[in-house]
């Protein structure tokens, strides 16, 4: 099993040991801009493009404002490297465990939030060049902050209205294929900010 | 023919070797009755054809080597090249007065073989070979009597004989191929050779001489016209002492003549005027009994008309030519003296020819070695070979010349993905001249063993070795292989490291 289907698993036992204590869960699925702010991975993947997924946040404590969040996030984009412009294409995707601080406001229509939280981000990246691997998959551990705001709809929905600043790193680790003598290989920031809506229910 | 014969045999025309494409068609079809199993007998075919083809396949050549000597008639002297390039006509002067020495030896210059020696008794010492831009017509100056001979090139037949000159030694042809100047250098009892002061004009329409003969210095020796066809630079041999040759300037449009327009010559032998009508460059033989010695070319400005380089070379410079882009000269040193007292036992060495940079009237290496007394020099209109009548040898000698010019840069990039950088070391180039290469070689050591890269001519004249080293410098070795097989001197290329 590989690191990341075990931490999914852990992941998903936590949240399941607590989505069956807890009195309020909010499950949404989130659209949003993935604006990077490195410049080299602006170059290559020339700006940001849509990130999508589906996240859970649970209250853990009844009568406390403090909600558990977890994430998990794809992102796919298309790019060119710098200097002879080879294809090249990026997933993302960052699996996120934090806390959310709600606060309640217009009669408990609205709840802006704010938030931290531990991101483990995979990248795999596929170069179309003869001279480096083909294929690389490459881990980076960082941080989330987000900020954002709930709105309760009638019937349970719920609509959420968030920005999240990611810091994340990677690279320097498994290359599927290095037989090139004297290739260079660089850590690559992947830090952004997402810009985004999800529609979710309330249980 | 099946399809499958077109298609192999398309297959090897398209790789240039068409005299294999021809083979395999014509063993094809002979044992084609004979064979059932046609895949086998293929494979088979493809093989002996391939052998067959070795001796197509090009060779490399140095440039600047001689490839060839071909054997030719007794003392050659005046060598010209049909403007196809194919053939080469060969005045023998026959200085030993050998019966039927005096002949016209024709050269194949696609295989530099003898391919047909015309002897005539019209021939008399014949001296140069001038041939129409039409490629019809060669013209014979037959330097001991007082005639031109004219040679139909398609028969090779004497069609005619122009009278009237005086020991006629050497031709040009205006551009419009309606006039011809002959230099008199004497030759009849009345005016002995090396006494004649005189240049004949020729209707080429007629072939008869028009008017009367032009007075120009004692002894003209040779004579040149410029590009554009204003001026007829005429070189006057005198005594051959130092500094006594002159230069006569005829003006074509009137046939007026500047007597000693330039003065300061040494026994000047042969002169040739650059492409862009700049220069002439004269060859200082020296005296006719050998001393004084000569060993110089005289540079003149053509505006100025004034002498304004002279370069050293080796024994007695003869003849010179100078290549179709105008880059360089090809002089040849005669390089035969006297080893017994009193102008005895005269011995020829060993010829050789000097290259001379255009630009910087300097002389390059190498220096060819020919055959004994080096005489004349004619470039393949293309620039790619040299020809050189070796007058004691009865040779001519075959030089592959170096037809283009490499310029090679190289610059370091990087290929940057969002994980790896690939450092890049990046080679272009650019290339001119008359015949430029086919393909390119580049290599890592001066060597040239160790190849990076055969590039064909047809791509992009760019190089891309990936994956170099950081903060390492590289050096490249970029030679280019001509349609003939000659090669350049490798151009060195050097790459600092740049990240």
């Amino acid at each position: 099993m590989t690191l990341l289907k075990k931490a999914f698993c852990l992941l998903m036992a936590l949240i399941f040991t607590f989505c069956i204590q807890s009195k309020d869960i909010i499950l949404e699925f989130k659209g949003a801009y993935y604006l990077p702010t490195n410049g080299e991975f602006k170059n290559i993947y020339h700006n940001g493009s849509a990130l999508y997924g589906p996240e859970v946040t649970i209250q853990l404590c009844s009568d406390r404002p403090w909600y558990g969040f977890a994430s998990v996030d794809y992102f796919k984009k298309k790019g060119n490297s710098i200097g002879l412009c080879s294809p090249t294409h990026i997933k993302l995707i960052p699996v996120t465990i934090g806390l959310k601080y709600l606060v309640p406001v217009f009669r408990d229509h609205i709840s802006f939030y704010t938030g931290l939280g531990l991101v483990a981000e995979n990248a795999r990246i596929k170069n179309c060049s003869a001279f480096v691997p083909l294929h690389q998959s490459q881990w980076g551990i960082g941080g989330i902050a987000k900020v954002g705001a709930y709105g309760y709809l009638p019937h349970n929905f719920v609509i959420d209205m968030f920005i999240d600043y990611n810091f994340v790193k990677i690279g320097n680790s498994s290359c599927v294929v290095c037989t090139q003598p004297y290739l260079e290989s660089m850590k690559a920031n992947v830090s952004g900010a997402v810009f985004g809506v999800g529609l979710g229910y309330r249980f | 023919m099946l399809k499958h014969d077109l298609l192999v045999a398309f297959i090897f025309f398209k790789s240039e070797l068409y005299r294999v494409s021809i083979v395999y068609i014509m063993i094809k079809k002979g044992i084609k009755i004979m064979i059932k199993n046609w895949f086998k007998i293929d494979v088979f075919l493809m093989l002996l054809c391939m052998m067959l083809s070795l001796p197509v396949a090009l060779s490399a050549v140095a440039p600047n080597t001689v490839v060839a000597t071909i054997n030719v008639g007794v003392t050659p002297a005046g060598i010209a090249l049909t403007p196809d390039n194919l053939f080469a006509y060969v005045a023998n002067n026959n200085n030993y007065s050998i019966p039927s020495g005096d002949s016209i030896s024709v050269l194949n210059l696609v295989n530099n073989t003898l391919e047909q020696t015309i002897i005539d008794q019209d021939f008399n010492e014949p001296y140069t070979v001038t041939i129409n831009a039409q490629g019809t017509k060669a013209y014979v100056t037959n330097s001991n009597s007082t005639t031109i001979s004219i040679i139909d090139i398609a028969t090779n037949k004497i069609i005619g004989t122009i009278n009237g000159f005086n020991g006629p030694s050497g031709m040009v042809i205006t551009p419009d191929g309606r006039r011809a100047y002959v230099n008199n250098y004497g030759a009849s009892q009345s005016v002995p050779s090396g006494k004649a002061t005189t240049v004949n004009v020729v209707d080429l329409t007629t072939d008869k001489i028009i008017g009367d003969p032009l007075e120009v210095g004692l002894a003209p020796a040779a004579l040149a016209i410029t590009p554009d066809g204003e001026f007829v630079y005429v070189i006057n041999y005198v005594d051959g002492d130092i500094d006594t040759g002159t230069v006569s300037i005829i003006k074509t449009s009137d046939n007026s003549v500047e007597m000693n327009a330039i003065q300061g010559l040494t026994g000047p032998f042969a002169i040739a005027i650059t492409p862009d009508g700049q220069r002439a460059y004269v060859t200082n033989f020296g005296s006719n009994n050998f001393a004084p010695i000569g060993t110089t070319i005289s540079v003149i400005d053509l505006n100025s008309n004034t002498i304004v380089d002279t370069i050293n070379l080796a024994i007695q410079p003869s003849g010179i030519a100078i290549s179709p882009d105008g880059l360089f000269a090809y002089a040849t040193n005669y390089n035969t003296l006297y080893a017994g007292q009193n102008f005895s036992d005269l011995t020829a060495g060993q010829g050789t020819v000097n290259i001379i940079d255009i630009a910087t009237n300097t002389v390059l290496p190498p220096t060819i070695a020919v055959g004994q007394s080096p005489d004349s020099v004619a470039i393949s209109s293309d620039g790619t070979y040299a020809y050189i009548s070796n007058y004691t040898s009865n040779t001519v000698s075959v030089i592959a010349l170096q037809s283009f010019y490499i310029v090679a840069q190289g610059s370091q990039m990087q290929n940057v993905f969002l994980t790896q950088r690939d450092i890049i070391n990046r080679l272009t180039w650019s290339v001119s001249g008359p015949s430029l290469p086919i393909s390119y070689s580049l290599y890592r050591d001066a060597a040239l063993t160790d190849l990076v890269a055969l590039i064909p001519a047809t791509e992009p004249l760019e190089f891309l070795d990936h994956n170099r080293e950081p903060n390492k410098t590289y050096t490249y070795y970029l030679i280019g292989t001509n349609n003939v097989g000659t090669t350049s001197v490798p151009v060195v290329v050097t790459v600092a490291g740049s990240f």
